[in-house]
């Protein structure tokens, strides 16, 4: 290999990183957009932006159950399953749905959900069909047109690049305290080299953990071996044990009278005590083998698993419930699960999350651009000789300004498609994420011609200017603005329309960085991406590291 | 490039076989077994494809995948 052990983690890290980095900042940027996932889903759904906001009432419970109950009998016909989603504050708003029964071919029936209106009966039936949130979620897994199956392998196999560099790029690291707090502005690969090391290094822990736990999440599909040696390859077999709870039963085809699910209350309440719940679900209604399983809330519990009890549909007994106590190789994992997807964490944390994961894609495409500008420095010779740059280089610089410049700007394309498109067209939510891709393409064909400054300051501006103007956009486009949901309490609607407000300001002060800085190209821009994704950081950091990055950028 | 295949084909072989190791070995529960070295498998990856890019000859990052896996997967064969 290399003469030398460091010089050999030098060029892994190099390679490891630029090979799979534009996946990644996919990756990344969607997995960060999805710490907001039902926020974001609320958002694009402004039928539901006014007269359906509610919150959790426990003395409400067994009227809220009935009625859902009642209605859901009336309004079905041999569903597959009965769900009565119970106002969180996440969701803030009541819903009945039912699955119905799987085509042929199909693995999974059609879904439908209802929402219902405060204190009423009434239903909201005509909400748009989107996404939502759940575009970034699935986007950050299963990509988007292809297999899902395939797409977790590459995503997986970025993954596990991504740790591997990681940790060679903390190996080559000679002196990771004092390169932390020395911020060299204008010397060009220097100052990139910095705000890559920033960027990696105020984050570090977030990025290990959350590379490697996003590995654990998908384990059992990745590395299969410990299931067949111990349960000879019977995944099934092992995800009863793992989750005896989880385990369905096959519905028996006999008829039987459903009991109501209201009247299990007093049981759940012996088990549980106050703690809130989030959803009822009813399996096989109408069938002997019916199922009543209660969810709760695990509110700030750094948990990720499901936490149930089991009634049966037709006796009322109960089958089973989540242990309280779990093995601590099960706890471990559990809480491993749980700080990847961080589903336990307030606002606050959320929100920090969002940044570190923000950081993440700042370290991403640093380390990118970084690339980009050493090896243009080298060539700069030929160049100026009037030879054009290797293929390689410009095949770098062009997916670079795709995907850095571009993502931020179909982001924003896809929430005015979600509002601009007209409410009765065919595949609705397909189109809106169609439109996110279209934008990207867009972008990639003017990088095809154009990689230079000019290019950079018109996708960015574009970009950033569309994410201002969402807030502007909701206003036009559903029944309340922003002012009207502080006043109603929204803070989900409020929260999306100032973030979405601060990263287009973000992206903005980029542009005006890169309008008075005279050094090269992409690199003046980036750092600033870099360091505005910092600049936000700024209010959720210590002091200490905040006085230095302010004295930096 | 040989060196690439050795780390990511022979990584995972390592990474597989000491996963199946571990889950035959600890005197735990199936399922807490299973889960550990699961868990354990990425760390394990990770540190045997680093250390195909710091051994001296293409000829030993793929031997050694080779030779541990195959001992590994003798240990594991007499166990279960």
């Amino acid at each position: 290999m290399k003469d030398s052990f460091f010089r050999s983690m030098t060029w892994l890290h190099t390679w490891v990183g630029l090979l799979v980095c534009w996946i990644l900042l996919v990756v990344f940027f969607a997995g960060s957009m999805s710490y907001f996932r039902h926020e974001i889903s609320l958002w694009t759904k402004p039928e539901l932006h006014s007269g359906t906001f509610q919150h959790y009432h426990a003395n409400e419970l067994g009227k809220q159950l009935a009625s859902g109950q009642k209605f859901l009998n009336e309004r079905t016909d041999n569903a597959r399953d009965w769900r009565i989603y119970l106002p969180t504050e996440r969701r803030p708003y009541l819903s009945y749905g039912w699955q119905n029964q799987p085509e042929a071919g199909q693995r999974r029936g059609e879904f439908h959900e209802l929402i219902v209106k405060p204190d009423s009966e009434e239903m909201i039936s005509e909400v748009r069909e989107s996404k939502g949130g759940n575009f970034f979620y699935r986007l950050h897994f299963d990509l988007h047109y292809i297999p899902a199956k395939f797409a977790r392998w590459i995503v997986g196999l970025c993954t596990m690049f991504m740790l591997v560099a990681l940790i060679s790029g903390i190996v080559i690291h000679k002196r990771i305290f004092k390169d932390f707090f020395s911020f060299r502005r204008n010397k060009r690969s220097r100052s990139w080299l910095d705000a890559h090391n920033v960027s990696s290094v105020i984050a570090l822990p977030y990025h290990l953990m959350i590379t490697y736990t996003g590995l654990i999440t998908l384990m059992f599909m990745y590395m299969p071996w410990a299931i067949v040696t111990n349960y000879d390859g019977d995944n099934q077999a092992f995800r009863a044990e793992l989750n005896p709870s989880r385990v369905q039963t096959k519905p028996s085809g006999q008829d039987a009278n459903l009991i109501s699910a209201a009247s299990l209350l007093p049981q759940v309440k012996r088990y549980w005590g106050e703690a809130p719940i989030k959803q009822v679900i009813i399996s096989a209604p109408h069938d002997s083998n019916s199922r009543i399983s209660f969810y709760r809330n695990n509110e700030q519990l750094v948990t990720d698993k499901r936490t149930q009890i089991v009634f049966n549909g037709v006796t009322g007994e109960l089958i089973t419930m989540s242990p309280m106590e779990e093995s601590a190789t099960h706890a471990t994992y559990d809480t491993l699960m749980s700080l990847h997807t961080a589903r336990f964490s307030d606002f606050i944390l959320r929100l920090f999350f969002f940044f570190c994961g923000l950081l993440g894609c700042a370290m991403i495409a640093t380390g990118a651009l970084l690339w980009a500008v050493k090896i243009r420095q080298k060539q700069q010779k030929q160049i100026n000789k009037g030879e054009p740059a290797s293929f390689g280089l410009r095949l770098v610089e062009g997916l670079n300004l795709t995907f850095i410049a571009g993502l931020p700007l179909a982001t924003s394309v896809f929430f005015y498609a979600n509002r601009i498109l007209p409410l009765e067209i065919q595949d609705r939510a397909q189109w809106e994420a169609d439109s996110f891709f279209i934008a990207l393409g867009l972008v990639g064909l003017l990088a095809c011609f154009n990689r230079s400054l000019s290019s950079w300051r018109l996708v960015l501006s574009i970009g950033g200017l569309g994410l201002i103007s969402l807030p502007l956009l909701n206003a036009l486009t559903s029944p309340s603005n922003i002012i009207d949901n502080i006043v109603s309490g929204q803070w989900a609607l409020v929260g999306f329309d100032l973030l979405s407000c601060l990263l287009g300001l973000g992206l903005l002060f980029a542009i005006k960085k890169l309008n008075t800085s005279s050094k090269p190209k992409s690199a003046a821009i980036k750092k600033n991406t870099a360091a505005e994704s910092q600049r936000q950081n700024l209010a959720s950091e210590n002091p200490l590291t905040a006085k230095v990055k302010e004295e930096a950028l | 490039m040989t060196r690439i295949l050795a780390a990511i084909f022979g990584g995972y072989l390592v990474a597989a076989n000491v996963c199946g190791f571990i889950a035959a070995l600890l005197p735990l529960p199936a399922v807490d077994a299973t889960l550990v070295a699961t868990m354990l498998s990425f760390a394990i990856y990770a540190v045997s494809a680093i250390r195909t890019f710091s051994l001296p000859s293409a000829m030993r990052a793929w031997l050694e995948p080779l030779l541990i896996s195959a001992c590994l997967y003798a240990a594991t064969q007499m166990m279960t």
